[in-house]
C-alpha cells in the first residue's frame, strides 16, 4: 500500500460541495449507529451485566470456538494459500474465486449450505452419525466448523496476496546457495510471510467471533455449546436489553482492539 | 444513467406500489410466527375483499415483533401469541384501540419422525436429554419459550431440562425447523404448528398431559403506513365468520 503523496491532495477549502455533502453522510451512517449504541448503554449495570454467568458462559464459548477456528484455518489454509500462490496448476483461477466465495455470500446461506451438506438428513452428516456417531448440528464442533467456513477466505486471500508480491526472487536465492526446498520454505517464505499470517489470523479471528447467520442456522443456540456472544446479543434483545447492549459494546471493544492491532495495514500515516 | 435510476425505481416501487396510481395503499401487518401459514391466507382474502390495498406480511416471535413496536416501528396491526407481549404493545402508548381474542392454540410435543425414543410426557424428554439429544425449544423470551417452560412444570419438570441440551431458537417456527430436519430429537411447539409440520414430525397425543394453552391478540397501531379502516377492517376480518373458518382450518381454536 502507497501513501497518497501531499501535492495530490486538495486543499480542505477547495473541496466541492458535491463531495462533502454525501461523504458527510456516509461517516454519519458509518458511525452513527455506533454512537447509538453507545448512548444506550446502562453503564451503571454495565459490569454485573457482562458478568453473569450467561454472560460470561457466552464469553468463553466465543472465545474458545474462534480460536479453535483460527487454529483450523491456519492449518489448513496456510498450504492453500502457498499452493494458490506458488503453483500453477489448470483451474487455479476457478480455486481461487471458490475460496472467495464464502466472503462475499450471506452467512446464512452459508448455514443453510452446512445443514444441506452436514445436517442429520442430509447425505455425509446421515452417514456420519450412522456410522461414527458424529453430529455437528448443535455441538461445539458444529459452531467451529461454521466459523472456519466464513472466517477461511480471509486468511488465504491475505497470505497469498502477500506470498504472490512478495516473488520468488528470495526464495531462488536461497535454493541457488544449496537450501533445501523445505528450508527454504521454513528459513525464508514464511518468516517473510509472518506479518501477513498474522495479519489474515486476526482477520479470521474477528471475522469467526462476531459469527451469527451460520452459526444459529447450522449450529443452533445451546448455552454454553453453541451460544457465542452475537447469538447471546440478538436473543437478549427482546427480554434484556440492556444486557444485550452491554455485550454488544464487548464485542464492539474487541472490534476496535483488532483496528488497533492492524492499524499499520489500514491506518496509512501522512 | 437515466436508465439506471429508472430501472432503480421501478425495481424499489413494483413490489410496494409506489405513489402516483394514488388511490392504493400498504398495510403492515406483523404477526407471530405461528401464524405464518394462517396469516397468508387471510391476506389473500383480505386483499380480494380490498384490492386496492396492499398487504405487508411480517413474522416474528411475538417479543421480537413488540421489540419492532416499541423501537417505533412503524406497523398498522400487530397480532401476539400471548397477553405479555400484547401487554408491552399498549403499555408503549402504540395501540389505537383495544387488542381483540381472535384465536387459541395448545402447546405439544413433537419428535423426530418414528419417535425413537418413544416420548409421551413433558417428564420424559428428560430421557432424551440425558441420552446425549438435543431437545429445540423457543428462546425464553417468546411466547412459545415461557409456555415451553409451563408444560414441563406441569408434566413434573418445574427446574426445565439440562440447559446444555436445549437449542433455543428465536421463534415458533424455527424451533419447529429443529425438530423436522432430525438435528433435534424432540421439541415443544404449537399444535398448529405440528400438524403444519405433516409426517415430518410426530406429534406426541397431547390429551395424555396436562394442556398448556394460550392466546392470540389483534390490535390496530397508530403509526403504520396504511389507512385505519383498512387495519380496522383486517383485525374484524380476524373474528369474522370467513376468518374464523381460515383459523380454524389450520388447526386454531
Amino acid at each position: 500500500m502507497t501513501s497518497p503523496t501531499a501535492h495530490t491532495r486538495r486543499n480542505v477549502r477547495s473541496v466541492p460541495l458535491w463531495a462533502v455533502l454525501p461523504a458527510v453522510v456516509a461517516l454519519a451512517l458509518l458511525v452513527g449507529p455506533v454512537l447509538g449504541l453507545l448512548g444506550r448503554a446502562e453503564w451503571s449495570s454495565f459490569w454485573s451485566d457482562i458478568t453473569t454467568d450467561e454472560s460470561l458462559t457466552a464469553l468463553r464459548l466465543s472465545l474458545v470456538a474462534s480460536l479453535a477456528a483460527v487454529a483450523v484455518v491456519i492449518a489448513l489454509g496456510l498450504p492453500l494459500a502457498w499452493i494458490l500462490a506458488r503453483v500453477d496448476f489448470p483451474g487455479r483461477r476457478i480455486v481461487r474465486a471458490l475460496v472467495v466465495l464464502p466472503m462475499v455470500m450471506p452467512p446464512v446461506v452459508g448455514g443453510v449450505a452446512l445443514l444441506s451438506a452436514l445436517g442429520r438428513d442430509s447425505v455425509v452428516g446421515g452417514w456420519l452419525y450412522d456410522t461414527a456417531g458424529i453430529q455437528f448440528t448443535f455441538s461445539t464442533a458444529g459452531v467451529v466448523l461454521a466459523e472456519t467456513f466464513v472466517a477461511m477466505p480471509f486468511f488465504v486471500l491475505t497470505v497469498e496476496a502477500a506470498l504472490r508480491s512478495d516473488g520468488r526472487r528470495h526464495e531462488e536465492l536461497a535454493a541457488t546457495l544449496g537450501a533445501r526446498p523445505l528450508t527454504v520454505l521454513w528459513r525464508v517464505t514464511l518468516p517473510r510471510a509472518r506479518p501477513a499470517i498474522a495479519a489474515g489470523a486476526v482477520l479470521a479471528w474477528a471475522r469467526a467471533l462476531g459469527e451469527f447467520g451460520a452459526t444459529i442456522t447450522f449450529a443452533g443456540n445451546i448455552a454454553g455449546r453453541t451460544r457465542t456472544l452475537p447469538l447471546a446479543v440478538y436473543l437478549g434483545l427482546d427480554g434484556e436489553a440492556a444486557r444485550a447492549v452491554s455485550l454488544s459494546i464487548v464485542l464492539l471493544v474487541v472490534s476496535l482492539l483488532v483496528l488497533i492491532g492492524l492499524r499499520d495495514r489500514w491506518m496509512v500515516r501522512t | 444513467m437515466r436508465a439506471l435510476v429508472t430501472a432503480a425505481v421501478v425495481l424499489l416501487c413494483a413490489p410496494t406500489a409506489c405513489a402516483g396510481g394514488g388511490d392504493s395503499s400498504e398495510l403492515v401487518v406483523s404477526a407471530a410466527s405461528s401464524l405464518t401459514g394462517a396469516f397468508e391466507e387471510l391476506a389473500m382474502l383480505f386483499g380480494a375483499e380490498n384490492p386496492d390495498v396492499e398487504v405487508s406480511l411480517n413474522f416474528d416471535s411475538s417479543a421480537a415483533l413488540a421489540t419492532q413496536v416499541e423501537a417505533g416501528a412503524p406497523l398498522d396491526v400487530f397480532a401476539s401469541a400471548d397477553a405479555s407481549n400484547m401487554a408491552r404493545v399498549v403499555d408503549s402508548g402504540a395501540a389505537a384501540n383495544e387488542p381483540v381474542r381472535f384465536a387459541g392454540n395448545d402447546m405439544v410435543i413433537v419428535t423426530r419422525s418414528g419417535n425413537p425414543h418413544g416420548v409421551s410426557s413433558p417428564s420424559e424428554l428428560e430421557r432424551v436429554v440425558a441420552a446425549g439429544e438435543v431437545v429445540a425449544l423457543c428462546a425464553e423470551s417468546a411466547p412459545c419459550g415461557r409456555l415451553a417452560a409451563e408444560v414441563l412444570a406441569a408434566g413434573g419438570v418445574p427446574a426445565g431440562l439440562d440447559e446444555s441440551r436445549v437449542t433455543r431458537a428465536p421463534n415458533a417456527r424455527s424451533t419447529l425447523g429443529a425438530v423436522t430436519r432430525g438435528d433435534a430429537a424432540a421439541g415443544i411447539v404449537y399444535r398448529t404448528d405440528a400438524l403444519a409440520a405433516g409426517p415430518s414430525v410426530e406429534m406426541v397425543d397431547p390429551s395424555s398431559g396436562p394442556v398448556v394453552s394460550t392466546d392470540y391478540l389483534a390490535v390496530v397501531l397508530s403509526g403504520g403506513p396504511g389507512e385505519r379502516w383498512a387495519a380496522e377492517a383486517f383485525v374484524e376480518l380476524l373474528t369474522s365468520n370467513a376468518g374464523r373458518a381460515v383459523l380454524e382450518a389450520e388447526g386454531f381454536r
